[in-house]
């Protein structure tokens, strides 16, 4: 029995210590090992330890911690890293808060709809003359194939679509891919995943080719994409995916970006840290980290918006016709 | 003989370089001791026994991939076994399933489950002079197909862990048979230690369940991504120990404590240490 017990502690078989230099260090040697952006963010991950670790000082209570431990975050400047104690939560928002908001759905509803629209889960959609408008919400909410089906039966009769994803934080790619593949006839490639293999912040794998095929009716006509900054992470994706397609404009704002799949650690004393696991390149190569740039750039003032005007909208109106 | 140890050892050589030969090299090992067995010919006696063996399995794993916790906790687990004996040289296969919830130590809340599947083949020869005696001592070679998925509760897009290894490695066994009052209890105790790996594990996280990616990340490309290793890159020690009594001439029970730590030593360290104790049934055909 001393053996086993001893084969137990050779093995470190431990959980490790939970001070706040502890989890500081805990913290920056998982990103360390896992975050895949710094190259492509231009951070020098060891000056943000050196910064911020001689912060330390003594023991800190949990409040304090936290504070402490969301600096080294803030240098990543990416909406993927989250930290997430029992009783706080950091997320980085200033890729959308720092710009206008280019959104107001009611102004939407009550102006341009006219309050009479239908909705499905996530999905508010209308055929108005011969355009239609679909706004989905956000991708973390489902919705099924037959719904899809019957919502595009309607929009048969259109002579172009409007999708409005301004606002959409992203969510599960299966969403993403459930639209998307109404909007191609042919197997597509969509993006290049870069996964990471060793612990160095240039460890990747070889690309990966993400490829997707066409399902339902094919819907072919032209298509305006309503974008601004809070179009995140997987609407992100949406909106590269739309770019890429010749019957397809892109208007508003940039998109907010977070290209990356983001992955989560239990640091050491249970709190949750989210960070960036990935690296996407569009077709071309490109990383779409820092958004999307629209083809058509367009933005609602507080005072437009005040009044209950939409210019984006409008515009995506005016391309249509 | 001398001849023999030098082909294994050029064997062992050209495996590390070449993950190819692995299978050529099981067969090799197996032949020798094959050859071995031949020299301790003292047993006549030939069955075929059948084991099951349910048990409960305190399990603690860190998969540094996914958290600098510790998860644990107590799983049900089941294993069956045949054994074929005959004269001084025995073969076993034996299937084992452990399949459960553990939570992180401290941080209840925070769970994954685990399932670990092991199918080992286990070949020994009878190695002391005396096997009439009460005291065995079995050498021989053992092969392991070792599977561990872990699925992280609450972990957004990538939450999936495992490793899939085929190893090779030796075996020793020491049975011990009590005489007079306690006549017809014997205790045994075999531990086995793997020294050459072929495996393939999950990296680091990531997402691989859309596109035409899904599942590259998967066990079903085991025999075009495998990686070869040996200790100590991957080090993994078992041990199980039985107090075993005959009921009848074909009937026995035992109760059954082993021990299975496995460490795979990448960037992204998994350890794991699971400890069981069990009821055993055996039956001899």
């Amino acid at each position: 029995m001393i053996s086993i017990a001893g084969c137990e502690k050779a093995l470190q078989l431990k959980n490790p210590t939970t001070t706040a230099d502890a989890m500081f260090d805990d913290l920056w040697h998982t990103l360390d090992k896992n975050y895949a952006l710094f190259s492509i963010k231009g951070i020098n991950w060891d000056s943000v330890y050196v910064a911020n670790k001689l912060n330390f000082n003594g023991s800190l209570n949990s409040s304090e911690l936290f504070t402490a431990l969301i600096k080294p975050l803030e240098a990543l400047k990416d909406g993927h890293v989250t930290l997430i104690s029992p009783g706080n939560i950091y997320t980085y928002e200033n890729f959308h808060t720092a710009f206008l908001g280019n959104f107001n759905l009611n102004n939407v509803k009550k102006n341009y709809l006219k309050n009479i629209y239908k909705e499905v889960g996530p999905v508010i959609y209308k055929v108005d003359g011969d355009i239609g408008y679909l706004y989905y919400a956000s991708f973390e909410q489902d919705i099924s194939d037959l719904e899809i089906e019957n919502i595009f039966a309607e929009f048969s009769s259109t002579k172009g679509l409007i999708i409005d994803v301004r606002n959409n934080p992203g969510g599960k790619s299966s969403n993403v891919e459930k639209l998307f593949c109404r909007f191609i006839n042919a197997k597509k490639l969509v993006r290049y995943e870069l996964k990471k293999k060793g612990p160095g912040h240039n460890e990747f794998y070889d690309k990966e080719p993400v490829y997707l095929l066409p399902v339902g009716n094919f819907y072919s006509k032209p298509m305006v994409v309503l974008t601004n900054r809070s179009c995140f992470s997987a609407c992100n994706d949406f909106v590269m995916y739309m770019s890429y397609l010749p019957n397809v404009t892109i208007a508003g704002d940039q998109t907010g970006g977070g290209g990356s799949i983001p992955a989560d650690y239990l640091l050491a004393n249970g709190w949750k840290l989210q960070y960036s696991s990935t690296i996407t390149l569009s077709p071309d190569n490109l990383p779409i980290e820092n958004g999307i740039q629209p083809d058509v750039v367009e933005q609602i003032t507080p005072v437009q918006e005040t009044n209950g005007q939409d210019p984006i909208l409008e515009k995506a109106i005016k391309i249509l016709q | 003989m001398s001849v023999n140890i030098q082909f294994q050892m050029r064997c062992i050589k050209e495996l590390v370089f070449c993950k190819y030969y692995c299978a050529f090299f099981t067969t090799i090992f197996m032949l020798q001791f094959s050859a071995i067995s031949q020299v301790a010919n003292v047993s006549d006696e030939n069955n075929l026994q059948l084991s099951v063996s349910p048990s409960i399995n305190h399990q603690a794993v860190k998969d540094e991939k996914f958290s600098s916790v510790i998860y644990a906790g107590n799983i049900v687990g089941g294993a069956a076994s045949l054994l074929f004996k005959k004269r001084n040289v025995s073969h076993e296969i034996k299937g084992l399933l452990i399949s459960g919830t553990l939570a992180a130590t401290d941080f209840v809340n925070e769970k994954l489950n685990q399932k670990v599947v092991n199918i080992d083949y286990t070949n020994l020869f009878l190695i002391n002079s005396s096997a009439t005696g009460p005291l065995e001592l079995k050498l021989g070679g053992a092969l392991q197909f070792q599977h561990n998925k872990r699925d992280f509760y609450n972990f957004i897009n990538t939450n999936q862990s495992f490793e899939t290894c085929l190893s090779l490695g030796a075996a020793v066994e020491l049975d011990y048979s009590f005489q007079g009052n306690l006549s017809g209890v014997t205790i045994k105790n075999r531990i086995t230690v793997p020294f050459l790996f072929s495996y393939v594990n999950s990296g680091y996280p990531d997402n691989s369940g859309t596109g035409s990616t899904a599942g590259k990340s998967g066990t079903g490309n085991f025999f075009s991504n495998n990686r070869i290793a040996t200790i100590p890159k991957i080090t993994r020690i078992r041990n199980n120990f039985e107090v075993e009594k005959m009921l009848s001439g074909q009937h026995f029970v035992a109760l059954t404590y082993g021990w299975d730590y496995t460490k795979i030593g990448n960037t992204q360290r998994v350890i794991q240490a699971i400890h069981e104790i069990g009821i055993l049934y055996r039956y001899i055909f």
